[in-house]
């Protein structure tokens, strides 16, 4: 292309009207809307086919969007796309400042043999009731690209709380309430000022940390929680992306090799994981699966796995995002966004072997994490248990504003 | 089963792209209708999720909008008008510095003919490669390489004779999308 055509479009670029910038579109009502209209058609489509219908009461208890997920399965790397901002309070007791987590406080033992204690000391869970529930606080970081003209990128916090509740009897729902408390906004005093000098938008452009996607444009602030189902017939959880009912959960092998097995089939599934590696596939599932309702023979041969898995290391005893003591271990860190190196890691209870969060830490930030403010040692996501068993009571919905 | 999650993160990400396109052909209330349509018929069709999905979605409006001329040539005449009308318009309480050059080049590209405008917008505005303009044009890359020289010397040309311009708009019949 000439340089004059590329100046021709480049001026053309730039004098869009406000009126057709997708920035300034994002976020309608009718947007929300039409998505809930696509959904509840969707929704209805699912009733005439289960065995049990889904009661339309739930969907409407949610003031958002009826969702849109897969069988559940919070990711644990990954921007949360659905614009789930929520209601509520600000968010106490979640890592609000830049204080790099975890630290290490003792030598460090070795990866692979702190994974066989954690096998060791899984406990049996009393199956006191039909719900498996599973509770989260939930952090997300990324990268406001909406800076004006001599701004500089800032970071954008994403906090909520989410629970999810398995039934597993047969004619049981499994509800995920998520965006407790949710909240979008600037990070830190650093963050806010960039922000404010960039004109407080209301919605900011995101950069969705994968190459040629463009940006996300999200509005902040708060909005309210909402209610998924993720039962789909008897499905009540996702493995990969193959659905299972409690009767496959049950029935995994408790022979780590085995189970291996069972797993590197569904990573086959998985479409080979289109660009994910296996390391980080296997960490992610046999991670999810720990907080599944699983036995505890299945528990303690799923950490054995991972204590199986090239490259595992041990970060010592280290504190978790709410402040926990735990012990923790990691993958080796991979480039997997342009946020720099980063590192996939569980900290764990080492008396009762309960995962205390699932997070991803920054280890050497790129030119454009750092441009941000990001320094080595963020905690960008994490997923930290709030609490995890079997209850007898189903979770509580959130109240209609 | 079709992939919900996937479908409301695609969603999430090319509706704001989709209703931009759509307003600047047909104005933003016909746009959301015509958007609104865009995904139901996306929705309808995940079973085979396309790989690279704004293209797919903005030819599908681009369906949906020929679709409203032969329904409704009155309705699609006004809406054609609304579009023309946004898509050239400096708001006036634009303050940005470059305001009366970014006038000068919305008044040259309200000159040109409508098709070679959707062309132009679809690669600055909506930030398509050649290729996936062409896709959305359901033509040839090389026609539409052809098409792209004739659009840009043609706006160069406006830009640079701007001055006294304001009413060329007048002179172009609303004669939206030509067939490639």
């Amino acid at each position: 292309m000439r340089e004059k055509d590329r100046k021709t479009l480049e001026a053309l670029s730039r004098a869009r009207p406000d009126a057709l910038d997708p920035t300034r579109l994002a976020g309608s009502t009718r947007q929300h809307d039409d998505l809930a209209d696509l959904m509840a058609a969707r929704l209805a489509r699912t009733t005439e086919t289960s065995a049990r219908p889904t009661p339309a009461r739930t969907t409407q208890t949610s003031a958002r969007p009826a969702p849109a997920r897969r069988l559940l399965l919070v990711p644990l790397v990954g921007v949360a796309v659905a614009a789930v901002v929520a209601a509520g309070a600000v968010v106490v007791g979640v890592a609000q400042h830049r204080t790099p987590q975890p630290t290490t406080q003792t030598a460090r033992p070795d990866g692979h043999l702190l994974l066989l204690n954690m096998a060791a000391s899984v406990r049996n869970q009393a199956t006191d009731g039909p719900y498996w529930q599973f509770g989260t606080r939930n952090l997300n970081l990324s990268i406001g690209l909406s800076t004006g003209p001599t701004g500089k990128p800032y970071v954008i916090a994403e906090t909520s709380e989410s629970d999810w509740s398995i039934g597993v009897r047969p004619g049981e729902q499994s509800l995920l309430v998520s965006g407790i408390d949710a909240k979008r906004a600037p990070w830190g005093p650093q963050d806010n000022d960039r922000w404010q000098l960039a004109g407080s938008p209301a919605t900011v452009d995101i950069d969705p940390g994968v190459k040629k996607s463009g940006t996300l444009a999200m509005p902040l602030g708060t909005g309210s929680p909402r209610v998924d189902h993720t039962n789909y017939g008897g499905s009540i959880a996702a493995l990969g992306t193959k659905n299972v009912n409690y009767a496959f959960l049950q029935q995994l092998p408790s022979d780590e090799t085995q189970l291996a097995g069972v797993l590197k089939q569904l990573y086959g599934h998985d479409g080979g994981a289109a660009d994910v590696d296996q390391q980080d596939w296997m960490f992610t599932q046999v991670s999810n699966l720990i907080t599944f309702p699983v036995s505890s023979a299945v528990r303690a041969s799923a950490y054995r796995l991972l204590a199986a898995l090239p490259g595992i290391s041990s970060l010592g005893t280290v504190t978790d995002p709410l402040g926990r003591g735990g012990v923790g271990v990691a993958l080796l860190p991979r480039q997997v966004d342009d946020l720099g190196l980063e590192q996939q890691q569980l900290i764990v209870d080492p008396t009762t072997s309960t995962i205390l969060s699932q997070q991803t830490v920054l280890v050497t930030p790129s030119r454009f994490a750092a441009s941000a403010g990001l320094t080595a040692g963020t905690v960008l996501y994490y997923q930290a248990t709030t609490h995890i068993g079997w209850t007898g009571q189903q979770v509580e919905l959130p109240t209609k504003h | 089963m079709r992939d919900a999650q996937h479908f409301a993160e695609t969603y999430e990400l090319c509706y704001p792209r989709v209703l931009a396109y759509a307003s600047s052909l047909v104005g933003r209330t016909t746009g959301e209708d015509i958007t609104s349509e865009t995904f139901a018929v996306a929705w309808q069709r995940w079973a085979q999720p396309p790989e690279v999905p704004l293209p797919w979605l903005l030819a599908v409006a681009r369906n949906l909008i020929r679709e409203l001329r032969r329904k409704d040539a009155k309705q699609y005449e006004l809406a054609v008008a609304e579009g023309r009308r946004i898509s050239t318009e400096v708001a006036s309480d634009d303050i940005a510095e470059d305001v009366a050059q970014r006038a000068t080049v919305l008044r040259a590209l309200a000159s040109l003919p409508d098709a070679d405008r959707e062309l132009l917008t679809l690669l600055a505005w909506q930030g398509l490669s050649q290729r996936d303009a062409a896709r959305v044009l359901g033509c040839t890359t090389a026609t539409l390489t052809v098409r792209l020289h004739r659009a840009r010397r043609k706006l160069e040309r406006a830009i640079d004779g701007s001055s006294g311009a304001e009413s060329s708009r007048e002179h172009h019949p609303l004669a939206l999308v030509k067939e490639p």
